[in-house]
């Protein structure tokens, strides 16, 4: 199929010019950024809390153990999947918890929450940046009815633009705008379709060592 | 596309309507509330998709050479045959038996599902509206939100027909049902395919958007993974995708950021657990490099967000199907002709002319495509190679008569003694039948003078 290759790329390169240096029109900031620059830490966090509240996020803040599983035993029944970033204390804290990176694909479909900590979020928009790498966060803040994502205070990023710039290495990165949702029957919008119904973003304080 | 529209029931028409409405007044409220005035984020995203098309030999070369380097296997595609051919082969190197889909357009462009079912392999729909067409039988009659001519009622039917539960009509409940029969298959397909929504030249990323996760669970539990791009769907840098992605939220859905937001990397990496193992893209031109440089090259901006079809008045009353094509509204006119030679150029000749060139598509389109401008554009071309003039009057005689003064004065002077008698005669007969049915026939004077003669005596008069 290399004669595809070829057969496209000639077509394209008679009707197109090279680059020789050219550069992409300049992004003009002031034309993409919609938020003011230089907010403080707090600014951020209220304007996330505010935006991922208005996607129909939900929040625990300021979050620690206790107080997560203090939510866990009240809104989420059933078996718990941890992703590997969260410390063996959580395990052991949580009951009903196991390691999703231990756990078969349809016990991960099975559970009732899946739990990950997230890179990230972005103030902008409200939206979670879960980075996948090791372990199983791709499956574990998918599949299950609920996701809790964990998220250090000071992770949230202004907008977009800053977003843009943090992949990570890993296979895959997600960026989670509240929960899933579809409009498709009537324009009628519907929770948990195929993805979480519920995500809780827990927002914890590093300096207090959550 | 007229008798379409005809046959529509009220109900369908109602559907359509309402939710194209609606859709368009979000997309409004969004954009004006973020950005006050839309304009320059519009005009700027118009300018680096050019600028990508302008030169996309270079960007998809860079843009290869990245995703290679991230473990994507690259295969290219002329036409949507050699695109189904290949992924067939993928399928069956890795026997695949059960795929699950994500919604792709480009995916109904080239028929893959009829393709993989003639091969024995059965492919899944399982965005939900895409899932109720396929179980339907149907075809999607909008590019964002397939089901746009479906009411609850009518998909309650369809679901309890096919056992997916007892018959309700809450939106909720059928959802959960959907969501139920759904699950087992992403656990069981072995492979797992998805569109693109955009891909950056410098990094090799792919970019998926999406609101219900299917997308994600295609591309995370199959063992494969198959995506499938059309070349123009480049942008140079991870920083360009910050506007392309607010504005395609906005424009397709009204919201400020799609909930899932995929960026795919490749297949998974060592010591990853989550994932495809094999990730191919399959680059489709099918009739895009032809469109490159030519008087419609900015089609190949689009980015498929619908909203030229949301606000578009013959969309609102024809709905999707009426166009007969995979695009339809006025994205679609523009490009479905074009995607396959001169008999499709035959085939929808009809479609440039469904237009009423109000121009609402160009003001809405995030990239800022001059749609109207291109239909005005197509119909030269149908005429120019004949094939609009079939089904309608010749204008030639007409034309004759009209570029020759003296043949016209001596015409209309015939014609205002003869329009009186011909006149009940043209109501029965003759291509004016179908106007006079509706339309009180003009009334002639017969012996007065014409607009001419008159305009010249005026003249004649204000000189004196």
């Amino acid at each position: 199929m290399n004669d595809a290759r070829e057969k496209i790329l000639a077509g394209v390169r008679s009707k197109s010019r090279p680059l020789n240096g050219d550069s992409p029109p300049p992004l003009d900031e002031v034309v993409v950024r919609v938020e003011p620059t230089g907010a403080s830490p707090e600014d951020l966090l209220k304007r996330f809390i505010e935006r991922w509240t208005a996607v129909g996020g939900e929040i625990l803040y300021p979050a620690d153990l206790p107080l997560i599983c203090d939510w866990i035993a009240r809104e989420a029944p059933g078996m718990v999947v941890l992703d590997d970033d969260l410390p063996q204390t959580w395990l052991e804290a949580i009951p009903g918890s196991c390691r999703a990176s231990l756990a078969l694909n349809h016990r991960i479909f099975a559970a009732g929450l899946g739990i990950t900590t997230v890179q990230g979020a972005i103030a902008e928009t409200g939206t979670l940046i879960l980075t996948a790498a090791h372990g199983r966060a791709r499956l574990a803040s998918l599949a299950p009815p609920i996701h809790l994502a964990v998220l250090r205070r000071d992770a949230i990023v202004p907008d977009l633009l800053d977003a843009c710039g943090q992949f990570g290495a890993g296979a895959a990165t997600v960026w989670i705008t509240g929960p899933s949702k579809t409009a498709d029957i009537e324009g009628i919008i519907v929770r948990g379709v195929h993805g979480p119904r519920r995500v809780v973003a827990a927002i914890i304080d590093p300096k207090s060592g959550g | 596309m007229e008798a379409y529209a005809r046959s529509m029931t009220e109900e369908v028409r109602e559907a359509v309507l309402q939710s194209s409405v609606l859709k368009a007044r979000s997309r409004m409220a969004v954009l004006t509330r973020r950005f006050g005035d839309p304009d320059p984020l519009r005009r700027l995203a118009g300018e680096i998709r050019q600028h990508v098309l302008d030169h996309l030999g270079d960007y998809l070369t860079q843009f290869e050479k990245m995703a290679l380097g991230r473990g994507w296997q690259i295969r290219w595609a002329c036409t949507a045959e050699e695109a189904c051919a290949l992924i067939i082969d993928i399928c069956r190197n890795h026997g695949v038996r059960l795929m699950v889909k994500g919604k792709s357009m480009a995916s109904e462009e080239i028929g893959l599902n009829q393709a993989l079912e003639a091969q024995g392999i059965t492919p899944v729909e399982t965005d939900l509206g895409e899932y109720i067409v396929q179980l339907d039988g149907d075809r999607p009659s909008h590019i964002v939100t397939p089901v746009i001519h479906k009411n609850r009622r009518q998909i309650a039917g369809l679901f309890a027909r096919n056992g997916l539960g007892e018959y309700t009509e809450d939106p909720e409940a059928l959802t959960l049902q959907a969501r139920r029969r759904l699950r087992s298959c992403f656990q069981e397909a072995q492979a797992g395919f998805s569109g693109v929504n955009f891909a950056v030249a410098e990094s090799g990323r792919m970019v998926v958007v999406e609101n219900e996760g299917n997308n994600r669970l295609s591309t995370t539990t199959p063992p494969v993974h198959i995506a499938l791009m059309g070349i123009e769907k480049l942008v140079p840098t991870d920083r360009d995708l910050a506007p392309f992605l607010k504005l395609l939220a906005a424009s397709a859905t009204g919201m400020d950021l799609s909930v899932y937001t995929h960026f795919l990397h490749g297949p998974r990496r060592p010591g990853e657990l989550d994932g495809p193992e094999h990730a191919y893209l399959i680059l489709l031109d099918n009739g895009r490099s032809d469109l490159l440089g030519g008087e419609l090259r900015e089609i190949l901006r689009c980015i498929r967000c619908g909203a030229c079809l949301n606000i578009c008045p013959v969309y609102r009353q024809t709905s999707g199907h009426g166009y007969g094509s995979v695009y339809p509204g006025p994205m679609g006119s523009v490009l479905s002709p074009m995607m396959g030679g001169e008999a499709t150029l035959d085939r929808f000749r009809e479609l440039p002319k469904a237009c009423s060139l109000c121009g609402a598509c160009a003001q809405v389109c995030p990239v800022c495509i001059p749609l109207a401008d291109h239909l005005v554009r197509l119909r030269r071309t149908l005429t120019q190679k004949r094939l609009s003039m079939r089904g309608t009057p010749d204008f030639h005689l007409w034309g004759g008569l009209a570029t020759r003064p003296g043949v016209w004065r001596a015409g209309l002077r015939a014609a205002g003694w003869m329009a009186a008698p011909l006149m009940p005669l043209a109501v029965r007969f003759g291509p004016a039948k179908g106007w006079l049915a509706n339309h009180a026939p003009p009334e002639f004077a017969r012996g007065q003078d014409s607009f001419r003669t008159w305009w010249k005596k005026r003249q004649g008069e204000n000189a004196e």
